[in-house]
């Protein structure tokens, strides 16, 4: 042995372990999910007590006859608050999942817009997460989240990495999934892949499929003298500067996927509740272009969230007054009410 | 076997079914759980971050243990040692993470093996990120040892191996440290860089 290695670790073990200290957030976040394994364990405890009883009464009562093949309802899936890495098939993405919910309620999944973080969602999580298990992942390739294995993304690609995410997450085979501007191309890609698992849709200020086309239409051909922002937005469409985002995701090829979705007959989502909300004052966030060219593309704009809204036989389009940028952070309670809608708790 | 009242230090009890039966009086569980994050997360998550190496995975190996433990805590009959039954499933849990990320570390290669100098102490600091570099095992070994102060007997059962196996990996681990835990010798000269 070596007294003097032996010292030094030592030393330095309750060196580096005296800066940790837990962070306030991680606390609360394992005090809730403690509470909601108390009440997992309280309501089972009643559920036992109710179902003694009713037995009972059932034998007393109705002796011999019909209930005998009732179907017993499936196994409540796991609503521990926690945060994990999902392997999906050779690489892992980052889940984290709050809340608890009555069996036979959706869990919900709050995507991120592109190049957004899950904390803009703080309020709606917290405004849902007493009656139902809410959940926020991290794209491949952000957070915690292993890279993709091919770029660029597509809204098919990203669609197919929630699928295998909900799958191996245990998210359950009933999902209500809200997606904020650009993402609403994979999560109409998901809810045209996968109708079986969704309950229900929320779209948050969504880019349509037609929109940058319609854009790049608007913009019309180069004049002389023309105000420099037309001429640069011109070159983005042209070199598809979008496409080259953090995420490598392919605004042409997702757009393409959605498109082929969404202009086949019939209405893609089916009867799967729909709703899109609308900043009413999204116009201000658009560039300061000349009137006509701003008309068109705020049109444009619209016009792809009502096809959103009307891919479903119950859609809706909702403008939330006096907001313009990012609803997730501020129209919280008019993304948890549309959220409750959906999922048939809110009418 | 150990009795009630955490005779063990900090890690309690060695197993959840050998408990005495002269345990103390009855105690809410639900409100010692409470009691026990309010109150001792800051210790735990100190053992949990040597054990883990990283802020993040202390944070999710200490939340699993505390979440396993409550779940089980109708075999915890003693819940004056709840803090010892969390640590022990800290351990128990480390093991048994195969695919966290720290077992996809690579580390950044062989260090150079250069000589010690005789009578010189390493400083503090240079320390902690070969620690963080030793295999799991070998790791939590140090950490049982050096920052818990468990006897090996103790350690081996917290690992599910021999005490024979505990002298080993703390005998390998104070080697690679003791190897690199060394003070550069100038070439060919002696001096001190």
């Amino acid at each position: 042995m070596s007294p003097d290695v032996e010292e030094v670790v030592r030393r330095e073990l309750d060196a580096v372990s005296a800066e940790v200290t837990p962070r306030p957030e991680w606390t609360a976040a394992v005090l809730t999910g403690l509470e909601h394994e108390q009440a997992k364990v309280r309501r089972r405890r009643l559920a036992s007590v109710v179902a003694a009883a009713a037995v009972v009464a059932l034998v007393v009562v109705v002796v011999g006859a019909r209930g005998a093949g009732r179907p017993q309802p499936a196994p409540e899936p796991d609503r521990t608050t926690r945060h994990q890495m999902v392997d999906i098939g050779g690489r892992s993405l980052g889940l984290s999942c709050w809340g608890v919910s009555p069996a036979g309620t959706p869990t919900v999944v709050l995507e991120t817009g592109l190049g957004g973080h899950a904390a803009t969602y703080d309020e709606v999580r917290a405004d849902l997460a007493d009656e139902l298990r809410v959940c926020t992942y991290d794209r491949a390739g952000t957070g915690q989240s292993h890279a993709a294995n091919s770029f660029p993304r597509t809204a098919r690609t990203l669609s197919d990495d929630l699928a295998a995410l909900v799958e191996a997450g245990g998210l359950g085979r009933s999902i209500v999934l809200v997606t904020d501007g650009f993402t609403a191309l994979s999560g109409a890609v998901f809810a045209g892949d996968h109708p079986e698992l969704v309950t229900g849709l929320v779209f948050l200020d969504p880019r349509g499929p037609h929109v940058s086309r319609a854009e790049a239409r608007a913009l019309g051909e180069p004049a002389p003298g023309e105000v420099e922002l037309l001429t640069e937005l011109r070159s983005q469409y042209r070199t598809d500067s979008l496409s080259r985002n953090g995420e490598q995701v392919s605004y042409p090829a997702s757009e393409a996927e959605v498109a082929a979705l969404l202009d086949a007959p019939g209405p893609a989502f089916g009867a799967t509740p729909v709703v899109v909300l609308s900043p009413a004052l999204g116009r201000q966030a658009l560039p300061p272009l000349p009137g006509a060219i701003r008309s068109r593309w705020w049109q444009a704009w619209q016009a792809d969230q009502d096809l959103l809204a009307s891919e479903s036989t119950s859609g809706a389009v909702r403008d939330v007054p006096e907001v313009s940028g990012s609803l997730a952070a501020s129209a919280p309670t008019w993304v948890s009410s549309a959220v409750r809608e959906v999922a048939g708790l809110e009418r | 076997m150990c009795v009630a009242g955490n005779p063990l230090g900090p890690f309690g009890c060695s197993c959840v079914e050998s408990v005495s039966s002269e345990r103390s009086a009855p105690v809410d569980p639900d409100a010692a759980f409470a009691e026990l994050v309010a109150a001792r997360s800051t210790a735990l998550l100190r053992t949990a971050f040597l054990l883990a190496g990283s802020r993040g995975d202390a944070e999710d190996l200490l939340q699993e243990a505390l979440f396993a433990t409550y779940r089980s805590r109708h075999r915890v009959r003693d819940l004056e040692a709840l803090e010892g039954y969390v640590r022990t499933t800290m351990v128990r849990l480390l093991l048994r993470w195969r695919r966290r990320r720290w077992t996809s570390e690579i580390p950044f290669g062989e260090l150079p093996d250069v000589g010690a100098v005789e009578g010189e102490t390493p400083s503090c600091g240079e320390a902690w990120p070969l620690i963080q570099r030793l295999p799991v095992r070998q790791r939590a070994v140090i950490v049982l040892a050096y920052y818990e102060d468990l006897p090996e007997l103790r350690i081996a059962e917290l690992l599910g191996c021999s005490t024979g196996a505990v002298k080993s990996h703390r005998a390998r681990a104070l080697a690679a440290l003791r190897r690199d835990l060394v003070v550069p010798e100038a070439v060919g000269g002696g001096e001190l860089v």
